[in-house]
């Protein structure tokens, strides 16, 4: 019964290794890193109300971006950690083929976003998923002009 | 022995790379650590350091991105797995003015040497 079982494993890994061979199955072990991780110990120099434009960049550096919004300014700092196992299978079929892959990565899109005022000084500091965080934009009133 | 070894590497390995991208001019600290805020202007900004990748307007005041990006790739392709690693760093510098065009504040990472290429697993 085991020498059976020694038997279906190996039939059923030529198989895969087969696939493999034709690349019709892969596998990817991937790891990224995009820029560097601010510390949540650098946002506790920083204080609502208190800290400056010049304080934000000595504690944290230049920021990935600066957008104008309103009357205010937002400084956005982010980093990205990606690192997983991803399986994609192909299958030819006529002229088309059949993709399915599935992977267990996990992004990582951390950041910071600090809005000052128009004075320069920090109104609101905040760490953690960009999506989340990123203020939401108003679109400004524009003129429509119809005949 | 040694044939089997090399057999055994040119079925195992059949692909790898390392490949290294930058993007712009690598930025000069000591070019930068001359902008004086308050002293500096737009104009000498821009005869040291030359032209920004980005200008953002913020009301009547303006500033400006400079950027100079590394990224460094390594990728070893076994019989069915691949291993793959991106690393990308950045050495970046904003430069805020005001209505004047007066340099008023300087933000600075430096981490393009920090960029390494890594291999998950090894």
């Amino acid at each position: 019964m085991r020498f059976s079982g020694a038997v279906w494993g190996l039939k059923v890994a030529g198989c895969v290794l087969a696939l493999g061979l034709c690349s019709c199955v892969s596998g990817t072990l991937a790891q990224e890193r995009w820029h560097e991780v601010i510390s949540p110990g650098a946002l506790d120099q920083l204080v609502s109300g208190d800290s400056t434009l010049e304080d934000c960049l000595r504690e944290l550096g230049a920021p990935l971006r600066v957008e104008e919004l309103g009357e205010q300014t937002v400084l956005i700092w982010g980093w990205r950690d990606v690192h997983g196992f991803q399986v994609s299978v192909s299958v030819p079929l006529g002229d088309n083929s059949a993709n399915f892959s599935w992977t267990d990565e996990v992004q990582h899109l951390q950041g910071v976003v600090a809005i000052l005022g128009p004075d320069q000084v920090l109104r609101l500091l905040r760490r953690g998923q960009l999506g989340e965080i990123l203020p939401v934009k108003r679109r400004a009133p524009r003129l429509i002009v119809s005949d | 022995m040694n044939k089997f070894l090399i057999l055994l590497a040119v079925v195992l390995l059949p692909g790898c790379f390392i490949s290294r991208t930058t993007v712009d001019r690598p930025l000069d600290e000591g070019v930068v650590s001359r902008l004086v805020p308050g002293e500096t202007t737009a104009a000498e900004v821009a005869q040291l350091m030359g032209a920004p990748a980005e200008v953002v307007q913020l009301g009547l005041r303006t500033a400006w991105r400079y950027e100079y990006k590394v990224q460094k790739q390594a990728a070893a392709f076994l019989l069915l797995v691949g291993l793959r690693g991106v690393d990308a760093q950045s050495d970046r510098v904003w430069v805020f003015f005001d209505e004047q065009g007066g340099l008023t504040h300087v933000g600075t990472s430096f981490a393009s040497d920090q960029a390494e290429y890594a291999v998950p697993g090894f």
